[in-house]
């Protein structure tokens, strides 16, 4: 170096850069001392494959994030309600955990938690999920591009992953809300190689009703309602070596709704009782690096049951009558898939399910005692006997890019269903492509065929729904659906915004419905004879979203355009109507705002077409022979007024003198009171029509803190 | 979290529940249908009652139909105009005889609101009361039960309906028929179908009061579109005021072009007399 004046930056990774300036005259050795950067906290994101290189189409990631931070009802985060905002996916009735796909039905929905079938999503009332956020890992929903290694309903695949536990360090989090708790517990065993994780909610609406309760026992007098529930995941992981893994995840939840009223010398009692167990045993063996063999055994256990009592107690004439009625399914199935990947960008799957299910749709068990008419009889009446059926299933499905743009999916399912009678084949094909036009742009074509061997029926009791499951029988075949689905998928790097449009036109076939209104107490031994079957539907429609996931401002725009349709020839003379949940316009905005590290403010506001329902054309005054009633023009005539809503809500994160961290939310739901109706009646009397809502402004409150 | 925003937490979900308002919602209206329930018996004849719907928002408004006609036809040839009785109450003249295996209906003629077709109806046989007997329950001192005893003819589902008057001198004292309607319960012959069978009716009375009380049993054969009907308005009934059914059941009509319905029934009757033991 020639002499004179010098300057050296030295610098190392982890390290503060120094600049020395000295000058040059010879020769010349000089120490450095380099101080350690303090870094402050990192936060690692991952993603999952951009949906501009995936080949199917319809596949929505939540974030589990997003979810959480969703504000809600009750301010309890809840899964089925945050997916609702999905482009695609349209909500029920206000305020409860249920959803619909692309104009499919409810019993549509394969939900599955870590492999294992769910048949009822909520908790009693469905205001509630049967989902606890805490205990999520990640979640797919599938609306169309279904893979193979799915199958048994028609509309969408929703499937969930519980976590597996935190492997390194122990770790605990207690929430504590307005209407509810949870609780949970995660950590190794021992090792490293195993860990756990416990995590639990109760409801304690009981707790708050418990003086109106004590007084009524002393009374011995007047009317109670009461409600509670209490879920529990528990998940156990073990690494066997560095090849072999076991898992086994337990989920049991439990529901208890009642209401008893009580005068001098009568009484009368109402109950619901919900109960949901299911285990889950997998293994997941790694062959090679290209080689994996998952293998699961599920066992789920779900019942319900509906009692109504009624009881008198006069001078010498004692009376008792009591009604139950049961609805169980049992389910044991043997899944298991083998993944080979070859190259990087081909991946094969193949594999079997084997599901062994038993129904038992609604069994009635009369009870009654009578000292006038000296009777006594315990029968059961109404039962359909248990339904019980095998569906073994083969998939094998095939990923593959040829060349730098174009990426093949075709997949074949199929089933071979038996029930009494000789085995019945369906083949499901599968087929995407999907064309790179630029490195941020896609677009993609899809065809999916889905059969689905167990149907779903609703009834309702006392306001509540109750929903039951049969079987596919000789005379009641399994639905099935047809979807094509279309869509161009991009993003805005220099915006960091991702954006897609996909249309989709999707027929059913084989729907089943109540030939009418059929209560829980009804007779269900000549089911057939309940039902509509044959039905058909319609739905197609267009899906936008735009989103940007980055902080401090990210946000979720959803816009659908839509139409559903069925037609059953027993129901509506046979005519075509529009599908309850058939909303023409749906729009909803998530935004999250990071304001600094303790605060961040997060809103979601809804707006969409009222859903259908149904209203009189005119009415038949009393006559001669019978009562005045109203005439209806057809199933679903009409629509509800817009439906439209703003949740807001702040969360304030901070630590404990001890250093866990302690997070409050405040949530207020539906902070404008707006008014959404939940169905419109007339008065007779006056003349008036009136509307009438669930719900208007809820405040709610949370507090939860991690150890 | 201190106590008191705790309960105000709460009194907000609680109050928030259950709203309901007037609005401003146009329904939609028929314009006006005609409206016919009518049926055809081997007892009474055929009796039809029309009126037009009204609307839904507005059921005060007159249902009256003026300028109406209504025409009964036999295997799709008219026999005869049925008399109008009182206000839009038409009833068959006595100079026709109905006859069993013959398809009836009506056509309702009016000048305002077009013209409707009844679904066909036949005559049903009278099923014969075959035993009526009051007990009185002999183990407690206040239940009684009415038996009776008919033969189902052995042919397509049969559907009945048992009706019970009880008179002391001329007075009506007991009656098991619903106030201001007509025929409301029905049961079917799947249990018994071609056989003969027992059915009960259990009740309390005042027939203790009463030297002599006079029991009339009347068993109603009815066609499976009158059975239909009744089926379906008590449906109606149980779904109307329940948002939580996906739709109210609507109510049957075989009329075409209107509401209501052309049902056929025929009934046979069995008096007993009660005196009450010295």
């Amino acid at each position: 170096m020639p002499k004179g004046e010098i300057s050296i930056k030295v610098s190392y990774v982890g390290y503060n850069s120094s600049n020395i300036v000295f000058d040059l005259q010879r020769d010349t050795s000089i120490n450095f001392t380099l101080t350690s950067v303090q870094l402050s906290e990192v936060l690692i994101t991952g993603k999952s494959e951009s949906n501009i290189k995936q080949t199917n189409t319809g596949l929505e990631i939540i974030p589990i994030n997003t979810l959480k931070a969703v504000p809600s009802l009750m301010g309890v985060p809840d899964l089925i309600k945050a997916i609702t905002f999905l482009p695609g996916v349209s909500p029920g009735r206000d305020g409860i955990s249920e959803f619909f796909v692309r104009g499919g039905d409810r019993g549509q929905n394969l939900i599955m938690l870590d492999g294992a079938k769910i048949y009822n999503t909520n908790h009693v009332g469905g205001f509630v999920s049967l989902f606890n956020s805490d205990a999520i890992k990640s979640v797919d929903l599938y609306k169309g591009g279904f893979p193979a290694r799915f199958g048994g309903r028609a509309s969408s695949v929703l499937d969930i992953h519980a976590k597996d536990g935190n492997i390194n360090r122990k770790h605990s989090k207690f929430m504590l809300g307005v209407m509810q708790s949870s609780l949970l517990f995660e950590g190794p065993i021992k090792n490293q190689n195993t860990s756990y994780l416990i995590a639990a909610r109760a409801s304690y609406l009981d707790l708050l009703t418990l003086p109106i309760r004590i007084k009524n026992n002393i009374r011995s007098e007047g009317s109670l309602a009461g409600y509670t529930f209490f879920d529990i995941n528990m998940k156990i992981n073990h690494k066997l070596n560095d090849r072999n893994k076991v898992f086994a995840n337990f989920y049991s939840g439990s529901d208890f709704q009642g209401s008893e009223e009580k005068s001098k010398n009568e009484s009368s009692e109402d109950h619901l009782q919900l109960h949901t167990n299911i285990l889950t045993i997998g293994h997941t063996l790694i062959s090679t690096s290209k080689m994996f063999l998952k293998t699961s055994l599920i066992y789920s256990d779900y019942r319900n049951k509906i009692s109504s009592a009624f009881s008198s107690n006069y001078y010498l004439d004692n009376y008792f009558h009591k009604s139950t009625s049961t609805s169980t399914i049992k389910e044991l199935s043997l899944k298991s898939i083998f993944e080979w990947n070859p190259g990087s960008n081909h991946s094969i799957k193949t594999g079997i399910e084997i599901s062994r299910y038993s129904f038992l749709p609604g069994q009635v068990l009369i009870q009654n005692r009578d000292s006038i008419l000296a009777s006594q009889a315990d029968t059961i009446i109404g039962s359909a006997g248990l339904l019980r059926s095998l569906e073994n299933a083969f998939f094998i499905e095939d990923d593959i890019s040829i060349g730098p743009s174009v990426s093949l999916y075709t997949g074949l399912r199929v089933v071979g269903y038996f029930y009494k009678n000789p085995l019945m084949f369906n083949f499901e094909p599968r087929l995407s492509m999907r064309v790179l036009l630029s490195d941020n742009l896609s677009v993609k074509v899809n065809y999916t065929r889905m059969v689905q061997y167990n149907h779903s029926l609703v009834s309702n009791y006392q306001g509540f729904e109750r929903e039951v499951w049969i079987a596919a029988t000789d005379s009641i075949p399994p639905q099935k659906s047809n979807q094509f689905s279309t869509g161009l998928y991009g993003e805005i790097p220099a915006y960091k915004i991702e954006f897609s449009i996909e249309g989709y036109y999707k027929r059913m076939y084989d729907l089943i419905n109540y030939q009418s209104a059929t209560g829980v107490f009804s007779d269900f031994s000549h089911l057939e004879k309940l039902i509509a079957k044959g039905g058909k539907g319609w739905s197609y429609g267009l899906e936008f979203l735009l989103q940007r996931s980055v902080a401090p401002v990210s946000a979720t725009l959803a816009y659908t355009l839509s139409w559903s349709y069925r037609q059953f020839n027993d129901l509506n003379n046979g005519l075509k109507f529009p599908f309850r949940y058939d909303r023409r316009h749906a729009l909803s905005v998530l935004t999250r705002i990071t304001l600094n590290k303790q605060y961040s403010l997060n809103s979601n506001f809804v707006l969409s077409t009222g859903t259908p329902f149904t209203l009189p054309v005119s009415y038949s005054k009393d006559n001669s022979f019978y009562y005045g009633y109203f005439n209806y023009s057809g199933i679903n005539n009409m629509k509800l007024p817009l439906y439209h809503r703003l949740d807001v809500g702040i969360e304030k994160t901070g630590k404990t003198k001890k250093g866990n961290i302690k997070k409050l939310s405040v949530n207020i739901y539906n902070i404008y009171a707006h008014q959404n109706p939940v169905y419109v009646y007339y008065n007779p009397y006056n003349g008036k029509t009136y509307q009438k809502s669930l719900f208007s402004i809820i405040p709610s409150i949370s507090y939860s803190i991690e150890f | 979290m201190k106590p008191l925003v705790l309960i105000i937490l709460v009194i907000s979900l609680m109050t928030s529940c259950e709203l309901v308002k007037q609005i401003d919602f146009e329904p939609d209206y028929d314009g006006g249908k005609i409206i016919a329930h009518g049926f055809i018996s081997q007892n009474y004849g055929v009796q039809v009652q029309i009126s037009k719907s009204v609307p839904s928002n507005d059921t005060h408004q007159s249902s009256y139909v003026p300028d109406v006609h209504v025409t009964l036809y036999a295997d799709n040839f008219p026999v005869s105009n049925l008399n109008e009785t009182d206000s839009c109450f038409f009833i068959s003249p006595d100079s026709i005889i109905l006859k069993e295996g013959v398809a009836y209906k009506i056509i309702i003629t009016t000048k305002d609101y077009g013209t409707a077709e009844s679904g066909e109806q036949y005559i049903l046989p009278s099923i014969d009361i075959d035993s009526l007997i009051y007990r009185k329950d002999t183990i407690n001192w206040k239940g009684e039960k009415l038996l009776y005893s008919f033969y189902d003819p052995e042919n397509n589902a049969n559907y009945y309906s048992f009706y019970y008057d009880a008179f002391h001198d001329e007075d009506l004292i007991l009656s098991s028929k619903p106030d201001d309607s007509f025929i409301l319960s029905y049961f079917d012959d799947r249990l018994f179908n071609g056989q003969k069978t027992w059915r009960e009716e259990s009740f309390y009375s005042t027939f203790y009061k009463f030297d002599t009380v006079h029991i009339v049993g009347r068993l109603f054969n009815i066609s499976k579109e009158f059975k239909t009907f009744l089926e379906s308005l008590k449906e109606y009934e149980y779904t109307k005021e329940d948002p939580f059914f996906e739709y109210t059941s609507p109510v049957f009509s075989n009329i075409k072009n209107g509401y209501g319905i052309f049902g056929s029934y025929t009934f046979s009757e069995k008096k007993i007399t009660h005196i009450k033991p010295k």
